[in-house]
């Protein structure tokens, strides 16, 4: 079984590597960590990086320092923004790179193919899925242990946050990708499942604060109302929510907020086995 | 012997209601191992919709179908068998090498067993050559080839082919018949579906006709293209009287030569003593043997089957 399952993941790499889109992720990250070998050799952009952060919020009218980064680094905030910028690239460009992956499978003339070996239906998702989970967990591996890597050559300063945060990202994105993957196996389009998945995910963060809007609008008063309530069910059922913030959170030192990373771990799952399901379930 | 492959009442019903379509409509047959058994039908008769119930492609509505030894689709029975669908497609980053070894790890064998079945599925299909080409370089012909390597790659027992020579040559099309044969000569049970009724008829033991996704005629080549004692008679200018002494034999022909029935070769021999006897000059005899087409285009026009 083992065997069989390599195989796949192996053969997803292939199928991604034959596009020219992973190649092209793999050298804008390249030039990425080049500029930052050549910037953190300047003298003027490491005192710069090193000094406190001095990012200014206006609190009851009067701008002060934004109290959530008192103590923190310009670099960390770099490292903040950088981490941020990437969780939603692995996401939105993630999606698109790989959402063929799972579509592929199913074209005619290959999934007959496919289904005549001796392997259980539910390989080939979970093979295809963590094919592609793998993929952009390599990518983004890349650009941040070769950021890391020349800031703390460059500086001496060695944040482990900031590695920690490819773990965070390509959890966001294996979150994401489950989505994408079911919607991939019900509707066997890829423009579907990234329209869809997106545009789920994208919902999910905005739902809440309409959810509250439409109460206060019906009962005049914020939260608690039933709208509320079920835009929260639906907030808590696409994958990758609050990741971000959590996300946010470790890298400024405050400590990684678990409830996103356990949810979006459980959704993972959970949408996993459900395409496991449908494909198990489909006619070809 | 051994039954490879059998089926009792499948029924295959795509939707519901109005608008259902009866693919199988009760299909019971079953195919002995070591055999070359062949489906035949039109376009739309059930053939390929057969073959997806028999691998799990498609699930049954009802029946019971057992394939080496095992219900339809079943993961063991799967090991043992070997698959070219019609259409296939391979991936076109990949070397023809590459397809074999992709295909041989999902069939299960170890590298040392894949790199020698490798070796020799495409020694068998005469692609060796082209093992390191890409397989988008390659033309239908090629991939039909490949496509057979892919089905061999696990040395499978029963092989499963939809149109295995689709686009291939005709010199390529006696390749795939000698290969099919030398395989059934070594045991293995090869279902075929084909619309070349003269390929089918080389090579097949045993052909069931289907349409409309029930079986309207099975038995051997030899039962289904059996004519009777049928003659052929090439006569030299026979005159009315012997042309009405012959009519109870006489059959209609659609080119205006003469072929005449007997029931017995006794009577064909009466036959030619009277031709002789009245001066008539006999060119040539020859015993007139049906093919599977005829008994297609039969069908055909007795309406047992229908054109889709």
């Amino acid at each position: 079984m083992l065997r069989k399952f390599l195989a796949i993941v192996e053969d997803t790499i292939r199928e991604g590597l034959a596009k020219k889109t992973i190649l092209g992720m793999f050298i804008v990250s390249s030039v990425a960590i080049l500029i930052a070998v050549l910037l953190f050799q300047m003298d003027s952009v490491q005192q710069g990086l090193l000094s406190p952060s001095s990012q200014h919020i206006q609190v009851n009218g009067r701008s002060g320092p934004n109290p959530a980064l008192l103590g923190v680094t310009v670099l960390e905030f770099v490292w903040m923004t950088i981490s941020m910028m990437l969780l939603v690239a692995s996401i939105f460009v993630g999606a698109f790179v790989t959402a063929g992956f799972i579509t592929s499978l199913m074209e005619k003339g290959t999934i007959d193919l496919l289904l005549s070996k001796p392997i259980p239906r539910w390989l080939y998702i979970v093979g295809r899925y963590s094919g592609a989970v793998l993929i952009i967990l390599v990518e983004v591996t890349y650009l941040i242990f070769g950021l890391w890597l020349t800031a703390g050559l460059s500086l001496h300063t060695w944040s482990s946050t900031f590695l920690a945060s490819i773990l965070f990202i390509t959890l966001s994105f294996a979150g994401v990708y489950a989505l994408v993957t079911l919607v991939g196996i019900l509707t066997r389009s890829s423009w579907f499942a990234i329209i869809i998945g997106l545009a789920l995910y994208i919902l999910a963060s905005i739902v809440v604060p309409i959810g509250q809007w439409i109460d206060k609008l019906l009962n005049g008063e914020t939260g608690g109302g039933l709208v509320t309530t079920v835009a929260n069910i639906f907030h808590y059922t696409i994958p990758s929510e609050g990741m971000g913030a959590s996300l946010n959170s470790m890298i400024l030192g405050h400590g990684a907020v678990a409830t996103p990373i356990v949810i979006t771990s459980l959704l993972c799952i959970a949408y996993v086995v459900l395409s496991c399901f449908a494909f198990s379930k489909k006619e070809f | 012997m051994e039954i490879a492959l059998s089926s009792d009442g499948l029924v295959k019903t795509y939707g519901s209601g109005p608008k259902a379509v009866h693919a199988l409509q009760g299909v019971s047959l079953s195919v002995s191992g070591g055999e070359i058994f062949s489906l035949l039908g039109p376009n739309g008769a059930g053939k390929t919709t057969l073959i997806k119930c028999v691998l799990g492609i498609v699930f049954t509505t009802s029946g019971r179908g057992s394939v080496l030894g095992s219900p339809f689709g079943s993961v063991k029975a799967k090991e043992h068998i070997g698959y070219l669908p019609e259409n296939h497609r391979y991936p076109a980053h990949l070397t023809g090498g590459q397809v074999l070894r992709y295909f041989g790890k999902l069939s299960g064998l170890d590298s040392a067993k894949i790199e020698s079945q490798i070796t020799s599925t495409l020694e068998i299909t005469g692609m060796s050559d082209w093992r390191d080409t890409k397989v988008k370089k390659y033309s239908k012909g090629m991939m039909q080839r490949l496509g057979l390597a892919q089905a061999l790659i696990n040395n499978p027992q029963l092989i499963m082919l939809d149109e295995p020579t689709d686009g291939v040559d005709p010199v390529g099309r006696k390749e795939i018949r000698e290969v099919l044969v030398r395989l059934k000569n070594e045991g293995k049970t090869i279902f075929l579906n084909s619309h070349l009724l003269s390929e089918v008829e080389r090579i097949s033991d045993r052909v069931v006709i289907m349409d409309h996704g029930k079986i309207v005629e099975q038995g051997t080549v030899e039962a289904l293209t059996r004519t009777g004692n049928v003659y052929q008679l090439k006569l030299t200018n026979p005159s009315p009287e012997v042309m009405n002494a012959l009519h109870a034999a006489l059959l209609p022909t659609a080119d205006g030569s003469i072929e005449l029935s007997f029931p017995t070769v006794a009577e064909l021999n009466a036959a030619i003593d009277y031709l002789r006897s009245n001066s008539v000059m006999i060119e040539s005899i020859i015993p007139k043997k049906s093919t599977l087409e005829d008994r297609f285009v039969d069908l055909f026009k007795s309406g047992d089957i229908t054109h889709q």
